[in-house]
């Protein structure tokens, strides 16, 4: 994914690293960018599932 | 021309298992989007390999170039922005450095953002590696009137430099004969940093026996800069010299009041600035593209307000308007209002006899008929909307411009353009804000943002509601954003010379300006509608039943008998203390209070912008006040609190005087 701020590119897992020492351990669903330490909500279970559905359907054509 | 890959797929095995039959090898570096890939193909043409790094998902592709007297195996790494690594990425990419020992670097940089990418440069350099510049993109570097003398480039870093195209394929005849001709000599470290940082990397370098595959220096460098990869690798390869190294850190992090990483980053960017003004020249175009214009007037000190302020009228337009009162009339008004409320009263009227428990779920504070219908019929069109715009201005890259736009007035509040994270945050959520502080640079600014967070930033369920209480009247619209502005710059002001210290410089990387996609701002808004629910319903309901055991006790009417003295003071309505409290649990809750006092016509009005200016600097949430004491620690989060509680009915006063003592009518 890529930091809406800072433009850094990033997996996931490394937006869950920040998360050491908070108290939600994780628990609130925000990515941290590495980099600048910007936020954006995890992406939602069924904007991942759509995604899969329309790459299935992309691959099967 | 894109080249077209003939890519085997993955298989698990190791950079170091795929032997191909060459006499050199050459690894190219560089950050993410700089075309490396297609410098790649364009040298090593179809044939690659695609493996995964040993223990990793990240991908290696290697390739192969070759003339009538060499061959040379060519490996792509991961985009890696810095040798300091932070994402899986870039410690791969480092790590092919380390172990493959290369005869030759080639860095692929954007030459139209040569100031950022020389970075890496000197990063490589101080690293010893055998090293080459290429300079790709160089045609949109020419399109925005830069002219890069590549001579002196070559001189002051002592390396090849090479410009190409690579999708044009221009200047890679030229990269190819130097990655197949040119044997090149570590060229050493470019820059030298204050004393006391030279004596550390010295002593350090005088402690480490063992071999890293980058010079002694580099390892030095990431050492005080405190890269955990590298301090393991330190621990286990000099276990007897480990604390001597240790020690020596931390003597000279003693000596900085800023973190080691900055002064660092700091020095290098001074001796690239000394480099760019030798080297880069920009003659300027007639026709400059529109979106690098927009993006230059956007950071302008004078242009760039107008622009800012034009993106808030936009946002109230539709956030306010649209949002706060097209769509929460129709939920409010006509979907719970004429069906949901009455269904529930009737329903749970016959299946529970009891008044008291009744009150649980329906009625006036009821689960459903107060805590679910705020969340639902104030709550969600306003933040669905605020997050529509905010994904909007996420992705058009504005929020890096903003920052530079207001790292000046920053900096006479104690603070410098990197706050702009936290704050812009705690339009989202001030809790979450907090907690970012921490990415601040000095003590300094991390109090004095928390402090500004917890006072003069509303969180964007609490900005919706109060852009549809201020909805219609301009004018009321307009105080309430000068005041909160002026007590922001006030409160900030005051507080960075009560608490004096060094004013940070701020760098940041500017993104080029995009055109938002539909389809990433509605996945982004449903993403951020979906988290803010989960979170905010609990706690809506959570509110119902405490204010609902309140109520049966006693307790809440004594609440808010108490809170009624100072909303009086500030001429409000005895029941819009009733908001103040729902305020204490979230601001929103508070905010969504006076929705409710508006609409049935107790609050209009100079009371109306008073109370909201009021609950917009009041107290934070109990969230975001458990998050300041984890932050700050409990001294200062009450500190804060106590502050703040007295200082925004003072405000509340003051706006109600002047208000009523100029005539003003709203």
């Amino acid at each position: 994914m890529k930091c809406p701020l800072c433009g850094l590119e990033f997996n996931q897992e490394d937006g869950l690293k920040g998360c050491s020492g908070c108290k939600s351990m994780g628990a609130c669903g925000l990515i941290k960018c590495p980099n600048c330490g910007y936020e954006v909500p995890a992406e939602s279970g069924i904007v991942k599932f759509i995604k899969r559905w329309r790459k299935k359907t992309d691959e099967s054509k | 021309m894109a080249v077209n890959l003939n890519r085997k797929r993955p298989q698990c095995h190791g950079a170091a298992d795929m032997e191909i039959d060459a006499q050199r090898s050459v690894v190219l570096v560089g950050s993410p989007n700089v075309g490396k890939s297609v410098v790649f193909g364009n040298l090593t043409g179809m044939y690659v390999t695609v493996s995964n790094y040993p223990g990793t998902t990240v991908e290696i592709t290697r390739g192969r170039l070759a003339d009538d007297s060499r061959a040379v195996a060519i490996t792509d790494t991961p985009g890696m922005y810095s040798l300091l690594s932070i994402t899986e990425e870039e410690r791969v990419a480092r790590r092919v450095l380390m172990e493959n020992r290369p005869d030759m670097v080639v860095h692929v940089a954007d030459t139209k953002n040569i100031e950022r990418m020389l970075h890496l440069t000197v990063q490589l350099l101080e690293a010893g590696m055998p090293l080459m510049l290429d300079l790709n993109l160089m045609d949109e570097a020419e399109r925005l009137g830069l002219r890069i003398d590549t001579k002196v480039l070559k001189e002051r870093l002592g390396i090849p430099v090479v410009a190409t195209v690579a999708t044009e394929g221009r200047g890679m005849d030229e990269l190819k004969k130097m990655i197949l001709k040119e044997d090149i000599l570590p060229s050493g470290p470019p820059l030298r940093y204050p004393e006391t940082i030279e004596n550390a990397i010295a002593d350090i370098e005088r402690n480490l026996d063992s071999s890293y595959g980058i010079s002694k220096r580099a390892v030095a460098l990431l050492l005080l800069q405190d890269d955990h990869e590298i301090w393991q690798m330190v621990r286990d390869r000099e276990p007897e010299r480990y604390a001597l190294v240790d020690a020596i850190v931390k003597h000279a992090r003693e000596r900085f009041v800023d973190p080691l990483s900055y002064i660092i980053t700091i020095e290098r960017q001074r001796f690239i600035n000394t480099l760019i003004e030798d080297a880069v020249e920009n003659v300027g175009v007639k026709g400059i593209p529109l979106r690098e214009r927009l993006s230059r007037l956007s950071m302008h000190p004078v242009a760039g307000v107008p622009i800012f302020l034009g993106i808030i009228y936009l946002l109230y337009e539709f956030v306010g308007v649209f949002g706060a009162q097209t769509a929460v009339d129709f939920l409010e008004e006509t979907v719970f209002g004429q069906y949901i409320n009455p269904v529930a009263n009737r329903i749970v009227s016959s299946i529970i006899p009891w008044k008291v428990l009744q009150d649980l779920f329906v009625n006036e504070y009821g689960i459903i008929t107060l805590g679910i219908r705020y969340a639902i019929a104030i709550i969600l069109p306003i933040v669905t909307t605020f997050f529509i715009a905010f994904s909007i201005i996420e992705d058009t890259g504005y929020l890096p411009r903003l920052a530079m736009l207001i790292d000046r007035v920053f900096k006479k509040i104690g603070l410098n353009g990197r706050a702009v994270i936290p704050v812009v945050l705690g339009f989202g959520c001030d809790t979450m804000a907090t907690m970012v502080t921490r990415t601040l640079e000095t003590r300094r600014e991390r109090v004095i943002a928390t402090l500004l967070l917890a006072l003069a930033i509303p969180c964007s369920a609490q900005v919706g509601v109060i852009l549809a209480l201020l909805s219609g009247s301009t004018k009321a619209l307009g105080i309430f954003v000068m005041v909160m502005g002026t007590v922001f710059l006030f409160v900030g002001f005051l507080a960075a010379r009560l608490m004096p210290g060094e004013r940070p410089l701020f760098y940041m990387e500017v993104p080029p300006l995009r055109w938002p996609k539909l389809s990433n701002v509605l996945t982004k808004t449903y993403t951020r509608v979906e988290w803010y629910f989960k979170e905010v319903l609990p706690l809506f309901i959570l509110a119902s039943i405490l204010i609902w055991a309140g109520r049966i006790t006693g307790l809440f009417d004594i609440v808010v008998k108490l809170l009624s003295y100072p909303t009086g003071w500030i001429g409000l309505p005895p029941e819009a203390s009733k908001a103040f409290l729902y305020g204490f649990f979230r601001r929103d809750f508070g905010a969504a209070g006076l929705y409710d006092l508006k609409t049935s016509g107790a609050l209009s009005g100079v009371p109306l912008v008073v109370s909201i200016i009021t609950i917009a600097l009041f107290m934070p949430c109990i969230a975001q006040f458990s998050m300041t004491i984890k932050e700050r620690g409990w001294k200062m989060a009450v500190g804060m609190a106590a502050f703040i509680f007295p200082f925004a009915f003072v405000v509340g006063y003051l706006v109600n005087l002047i208000l009523n003592g100029l005539g003003v009518v709203l």
